[in-house]
């Protein structure tokens, strides 16, 4: 044939926030004959030459609707029963019911006898509770095995599926007493242990015997699966085919018979939500969002405090972490913050601190000291001179560890420094330390039996002392120990107006010197603003106290004037 | 008369930027475990610390975990979850977290183990944090007491030491390591023009 038929059918998987029953889909089968491949090949050829003004297609349409049983479709529902040839053969008559469900069926086909009849000919479905789809998924195997049993795993989960029918409420409580439960019941080890979505099914099937001889039971086909759990999912196998090729559905050989192949199609009927309803709903999100960002407003306030325009704020937090392969025991680290040139901080702001005492464990071939110290101070920073094309100096942190024994023996450990990270974020950093020596014996058996050591007088000079004012510093002669190393982490976070702009512009920051250059045109044009709105501040309050007459008067003017 | 065509030709956002939204933190994660200390049967106690800007949200900000007694190797695995809704004006009074670090023998006494403090990483994504304890300790009798009862000096108050101003009067020991994972969401933080 010239169609081409259409190969993917995998399942599909779609959501919906709508109950599921108002699901309705429309299904057509098609038998393929050869006739009917003639008046559909024909017809192509008629439409395409119907621009030219070509054949009338109403001598073709005829033919092909001929023979009615080999053609149908139909709209269902969700779990919407429609009887087959075969069941209504079946339940006609009382004895045959055994449970209440086929007595009920009984009587709904009796009755449909008695009135209009059926709706659907070929077309029948298996609901959730029909015995064919708790048993269909457990008997046949996933391999092709001569004899394939099913295993253990599967016949707990078919048994489980079978008996939760019915959707049992999800709690989502969390008992406080009675966590663990000593003595499982068989039952209570059969539902935890297997998975049990409760999972609502419906087969739509399809009775594709010869025409005239409906109801064997050999020529039910099943043309589609639909599954919905109770979150909205709904799984459909095989997907919808409105607009695309049909699938080739082949029924199954039996002796003396070939093979037949039908046509099938899916599409979704179901009816969209209206648009008054639809815009009710949305007005009710709306209004839930804007109330609960006005409960989340008035929890914190909407200002969020900023420092003043053209200022870099720096805010560290960090803690000091251990000190490790320090010579004495019972460490601590004692330490301070220098701020350079430009940089300055609030009043009554710390900068400096001290650990407690910490004895060291050996971890490896180290004694390590936990201090887990948190400290955390904010500065700021200022461009003072903008013609100098120097980088700003970043805050130093010089610490010193000492270490003071149980005979109250004081002893220098070591000298570090840190330069705190110009780039926001968390960083790691291990400083070793060296402690000044003098030479000769006499110092060394001071530090080891009375505990006093040299100490450095400005403690700028472990890195570049304060006073230093040439070009090259030369630390000839000044003989030193290396000791231990402490290790600090530190959160830094930079914040400043410029920032904002930089994001609102959607500009690419190149350096924090490049947003804080031209702080001086932005603090000019800030203040420009700042006096605009005084002014106009003003001159609403003076026209408030003028009477109304002279502000009706001038107004009318304006409009005469701009016509 | 002044009218509005003045106020669209400059430029929009220098100055002020008022814009009517808050910045959150989310800290989701879990407390992985602990490892190092001397015995292995551990509990923790967790609480996070912050300023008087932080309002919490959502979220449980302090807890307990179970008692976790490995059968192998030396660390105890608690996978605690922590999930956390902060908002916030202003920067400082980072959240910062406290942890106490307790031991349960066989018999149901409880010592403890270690008291450790770090901050909240204030960089957005996946953060493996190590915080570090240390216990206090006692008078070389209490030492010697402690290794055959248990028991030792705890902290009066813990909350004297989220500052650090009293720590030097403290003599302590180093324990154990907690292990922690945290995720850090920030959302509109940059719009107050806040680079972390």
């Amino acid at each position: 044939m010239a169609d081409g038929w259409s190969t993917d059918t995998g399942e599909a998987v779609y959501r919906s926030r709508d109950a599921v029953k108002n699901l309705k889909m429309k299904i057509r089968i098609q038998r393929v004959t050869s006739t009917a491949a003639l008046s559909q090949h024909l017809q192509q050829q008629v439409l395409t030459q119907q621009e030219r003004g070509g054949i009338e297609l109403d001598t073709l349409n005829s033919q092909s609707q001929s023979a009615g049983d080999d053609d149908e479709e139909l709209v269902v529902g969700w779990q919407e029963k429609l009887f087959s040839q075969y069941e209504v053969d079946l339940f006609q008559s009382e004895s045959v019911c055994q449970t209440p469900l086929e007595r009920q069926y009984h009587t709904e086909i009796m009755a449909q006898e008695r009135t209009r009849g059926r709706r659907n000919r070929r077309i029948f479905t298996y609901t959730d509770f029909d015995r064919f789809t708790n048993w269909e998924g457990h008997s046949q195997s996933m391999v092709t095995q001569v004899k394939s049993n099913p295993t253990f795993l599967a016949e707990r989960m078919a048994n489980v599926r079978h008996r939760r029918q019915d959707r049992r409420p999800v709690d989502s409580t969390i008992p406080k007493s009675r966590l663990i439960t000593w003595e499982p019941s068989e039952d209570f080890v059969k539902t935890s242990h297997v998975v049990n979505t409760p999972v609502q099914t419906m087969h739509i099937m399809g009775d594709l015997g010869p025409p005239g001889k409906l109801g064997q039971k050999e020529k039910e086909c099943l043309l589609c699966t639909i599954r919905a759990d109770g979150n909205g999912v709904v799984t459909i196998k095989p997907d919808f085919n409105k607009a695309k090729e049909p699938y080739r559905q082949v029924t199954l050989e039996t002796e003396g018979e070939k093979r037949e192949v039908w046509r099938l199609t899916l599409e979704n009927v179901s009816e969209g939500i209206r648009p008054e309803e639809k815009e009710r709903e949305q007005r009710m999100y709306k209004d839930l969002y804007v109330r609960h960002k006005d409960y989340l407003n008035s929890l914190v306030g909407q200002d969020f405090e900023m420092p003043p325009p053209g200022i870099l704020r720096l805010l560290v937090n960090g803690e000091i972490d251990s000190a490790k392969g320090f010579e004495y025991d019972n460490l601590y680290v004692h330490f301070f913050l220098e701020l350079p040139h430009n940089w300055s901080t609030l009043p009554f702001h710390s900068l400096s601190g001290v650990t407690q005492t910490c004895r060291t464990k050996t971890i490896g071939k180290d004694d390590v000291a936990f201090f887990s110290y948190p400290f955390s101070f904010e500065s700021f920073f200022r461009r003072e001179d903008e013609t100098e094309e120097s980088l700003p100096q970043w805050p130093v942190l010089y610490f010193k560890v000492l270490s003071l024994d149980f005979w109250q023996r004081y002893r220098n450990e070591g000298y570090g420094y840190l330069v705190i990270p110009s780039t926001p974020g968390k960083h790691t950093i291990t400083c070793h330390t060296w402690r000044p020596l003098q030479t000769g014996t006499v110092s060394e058996l001071r530090r080891f039996f009375i505990g006093g050591s040299p100490e450095l007088e400005d403690y700028s000079y472990v890195r570049v002392p304060g006073t230093f004012k040439g070009e090259r510093l030369s630390r000839f002669g000044f003989r030193t120990q290396t000791t231990g190393s402490v290790t600090f982490n530190l959160h830094c976070i930079q914040h400043a107006r410029a920032f904002v702009d930089a994001s609102t512009l959607k500009k690419r920051r190149q350096s924090v010197l490049d947003q804080l250059g031209g702080f001086s045109q932005q603090g000019s044009v800030y203040n420009v603003l700042e006096a605009f709105q005084r002014a106009r501040r003003r001159m609403q309050e003076a026209r408030e106290s003028l009477p109304r007459d002279l502000i009706n008067t001038t107004a009318q003017q304006n409009s005469e004037s701009t016509a | 008369m002044f009218n509005s065509a003045l106020l669209r030709a400059l430029p929009a956002g220098r100055g002020a930027a008022h814009i009517p939204v808050m910045a959150e933190l989310h800290i989701v994660g879990q407390i992985v475990g602990a490892s190092g200390f001397p015995q292995s049967s551990l509990f923790c106690k967790w609480g996070i610390h912050t300023g008087g800007a932080w309002r919490l949200l959502s979220g449980l900000k302090e807890g307990q975990t179970q008692v976790d007694l490995p059968q192998t190797g030396d660390m105890a695995y608690w996978s605690h979850p922590i999930d956390l809704h902060y908002t916030t004006k202003g920067l400082q009074g980072w959240p910062k977290l406290h942890l106490q670090v307790w031991h349960q023998d066989a018999f149901g006494r409880c010592q403890l183990y270690g008291y450790g403090y770090c901050h909240v990483p204030s960089s957005p994504g996946h953060h493996h944090v190590r915080c570090v304890t240390w216990r206090p300790l006692g008078s070389w009798q209490e030492q010697i007491a402690q290794t055959f009862v248990g028991g030792g000096p705890l902290l009066r108050s813990p909350d004297i030491i989220y500052s650090g101003a009293d720590r030097y009067r403290l003599h302590t020991v180093a324990m154990g390591t907690v292990e922690l994972e945290l995720s850090i969401i920030m959302r509109h933080f940059d719009r107050y023009g806040v680079e972390s």
